[in-house]
């Protein structure tokens, strides 16, 4: 553990109990985000990333829940910091720091916010609920906050309601929100899938300044490859609820390790193609619950397995900032390591 | 907003006056009329040419021979003047007949209203919070029963248990000995201890319903982006459930509510005919079936105004709950 670790994932298992069986969202995922640092968690669609982000606050959907692992936030703190998964997601501690310590933005700008209260109103309320404020004080806060995310007209568009704004605003407007108490850690679960490209990138910009500001760390959660390069400083690729690679962000481009990381890469179009070269994709389909393999969870989609993947690799650090948790991995570096 | 109520009374006025016009001729569909049944019944009685000759007289006092819209036109205009016509089977006044009545039927509608409205709302709630667990299955059940329950049986049931049991016939809204009885504060106090009955009876379907239909908005609010951004931000979960997720779920609900205003009226019949309540749901019963014109005709244009109305308030309370519905 890092000395300026924030927040700790350690060997999370997040399970949903369903009445057709056990649905395991989430298999031992470990990752660290440091202070200030903006720490990319990708893979696709059912991969675990999103339920994840929400175990971190308490706000997973019944039927699912954390079945083992520690969720470390501030480990400084008494010594040990406090173990989020031990929160009951009802009780009095996690509520604090829900909006307060952590927040969170949703993939869901256009409905994320509630349509019948303003949205200075929804800021405000935010405010009253973790600090002793006048009114007036939460009002000039909220303007101040809008201000602060580029909604331009802020001292009048505090009192908008939700369908007023575009979808671009509303996520400024839900950012607004989730920095309105000065949180440490902002979750941000893709969210700027729901958005086109040149909204998305300011929403970027916007996420990039807020850092700056306020020395905010971010756990930014998305299945694409460009905000990862444009954004993050580290990145977790996961896959089927494990996490199959972590690097600095340069290290993940300029040498991936797993291959399926590299298979994702090799999906994205941009100056690795040629011109006129087709864009690979990755076989296969993403296991199912019901069957999921016993060794490397990849392996059946994987052009390079071999026998030894009949085992569950772990994730191994490979080099000083970069684990893969793929056998062939392993295998090069050691032999690497013997010349 | 006030441009849209004056347009939407605007429109009512045509809507209203179709509404009169073809409820007025239906009625007339159906072969003879009020007198036909009357005659038919004197000359069995006398079987002499007399009587026929005080039909006739009948028929040209109410208009009767004339064809059926220069009738409707009379009986327009009257009530344009506020005089709603003369019943044939009461031979009354059908404003007198209907204002003796109206008291009872608002106390008795309005109080079952109130009472689905406060209970099944909170019930709904609870229920949807409380998802799967013993208590909303407990609930769901009991709301089952009383949706599918025929409420002229749960009124016969309960007379007969009531009788049963405490040995007072349970009929009307008062006991014999105030029935004629000027008001007092003891008739009051006999009134409300009438009252419970027929209002449980009525409430009964209507709750079952809106219990449900609270429950499922309930569900579906819950599940949605801005109920899980609420809790992120660390809101108490009773202000997530109340200020934002019932908040939106009670809106359909609003739309229910004015829907069934025109019940005040015409709603429950067969309670208020099995109990033998004082409202005006056995009136319009019998005028319907005796061809009673003026009478039904002012009932049925009642219940539609009724109606009109009540979507009108639904329509102005949903603007004022929802921003997004609001007509500028």
């Amino acid at each position: 553990m890092k000395p300026d670790s924030l927040l700790t994932i350690e060997d999370l298992h997040i399970e949903f109990p369903t009445d057709d069986g056990l649905v395991i969202a989430v298999d031992g995922l470990s990752l660290e985000v440091g202070r200030g640092q903006i720490v990319g968690l990708v893979g696709e669609s059912g991969c675990g990333k999103t339920v994840t982000g929400y175990s971190i606050l308490g706000l997973l959907q019944s039927p699912g829940r954390i079945k083992s692992g520690k969720l470390i936030y501030r480990p400084e703190l008494e010594g040990k910091g406090i173990n989020l998964s031990e929160l009951s997601p009802k009780s009095e501690q996690i509520r604090r720091i829900r909006g307060k310590e952590i927040s969170m933005i949703f993939q869901e700008p256009m409905s994320s916010l509630t349509p019948v209260y303003t949205i200075g109103c929804q800021i405000e309320e935010a405010i009253h609920t973790h600090e002793k404020v006048s009114r007036a004080e939460a009002r000039k806060r909220a303007i101040n906050l809008l201000r602060r995310v580029g909604i331009p007209g802020a001292e009048s568009r505090v009192n908008d309601y939700p369908h007023q704004l575009s979808g671009g605003m509303r996520q400024r407007a839900m950012i607004a929100m989730a920095l309105s108490c000065n949180p440490r850690l902002l979750i941000a679960d893709e969210p700027t899938t729901a958005l086109d490209v040149t909204v998305q990138a300011q929403i970027m910009d916007l996420l990039r300044e807020q850092r700056e500001h306020s020395d905010l760390s971010i756990l930014i959660i998305t299945h694409d490859m460009g905000i990862i390069a444009d954004i993050a400083d580290e990145v977790v690729v996961m896959y089927a609820g494990v996490a199959v690679e972590s690097a600095p962000v340069e290290t993940i481009f300029a040498n991936p390790l797993h291959p399926y990381t590299r298979g994702l890469l090799a999906s994205i179009p941009g100056t690795r193609h040629k011109q006129g070269e087709r864009l690979t994709s990755i076989e296969g389909v993403v296991p199912d619950w019901r069957n999921r393999p016993s060794g490397c969870l990849f392996a059946p989609r994987c052009p390079e397995r071999f026998e030894k993947c009949d085992e569950r690799p772990p994730l191994t650090r490979i080099a000083t900032d970069h684990a893969a948790a793929c056998w062939k991995a392993v295998e090069q570096t050691e032999v690497v390591d013997a010349s | 907003m006030t441009a849209m109520i004056i347009r939407r009374v605007l429109l009512a006025i045509p809507t209203l006056i179709a509404i009169s016009m073809i409820s007025f001729f239906i009625i007339q569909l159906a072969p003879g009329d009020f007198l036909d049944q009357k005659i038919a019944e004197l000359e069995q009685r006398y079987g002499d040419a007399s009587s026929m000759a005080r039909a006739q007289e009948l028929r040209a006092r109410y208009g009767l021979d004339k064809p059926v819209y220069v009738q409707y036109g009379k009986w327009a205009w009257g009530v344009l003047h506020g005089d709603f016509g003369e019943s044939f089977r009461y031979e009354r006044e059908v404003s007198e007949l209907i204002w003796e009545r109206l008291g009872y039927t608002l106390l008795l509608s309005m109080g079952a209203l109130f009472f689905i409205y406060s209970v099944a709302i909170p019930l709904g709630i609870y229920s949807g919070t409380h998802n799967r667990k013993l208590t909303d299955r407990g609930l769901m059940l009991a709301s089952f029963f009383g949706m599918s329950m025929p409420t002229f049986l749960v009124a016969l049931a309960l007379m007969v248990m009531v009788f049963h049991w405490c040995g007072v016939p349970l009929f009307g809204l008062f006991s014999l000995e105030y029935e004629t009885a000027p008001w007092s504060w003891a008739k009051v106090v006999d009134l409300l201890k009438h009252l419970w009955i027929p209002i449980a009876v009525m409430s009964i379907n209507g709750l079952g319903g809106l219990i449900r239909i609270m429950r499922a908005n309930m569900l579906d609010v819950l599940g949605e982006p801005f109920v899980r951004a609420a809790r992120a931000k660390g809101l108490k979960e009773r202000t997530v459930v109340y200020k934002h997720a019932a908040r939106i779920a009670v809106n359909p609900v609003i739309s229910i509510a004015g829907m069934s205003l025109p019940g005040i009226i015409s709603g429950e019949t067969i309670i208020a005919i099995v109990l033998g309540l004082p409202t005006i749901g056995p009136l319009l019963f019998r005028s319907l079936q005796d061809q009673d014109m003026y009478l039904a005709g002012t009932l049925i244009l009642m219940t539609s105004t009724l109606l009109i109305i009540g979507n009108l308030l639904a329509d102005i309370v949903l603007a004022w709950a929802d921003p997004r519905i609001r007509y500028d």
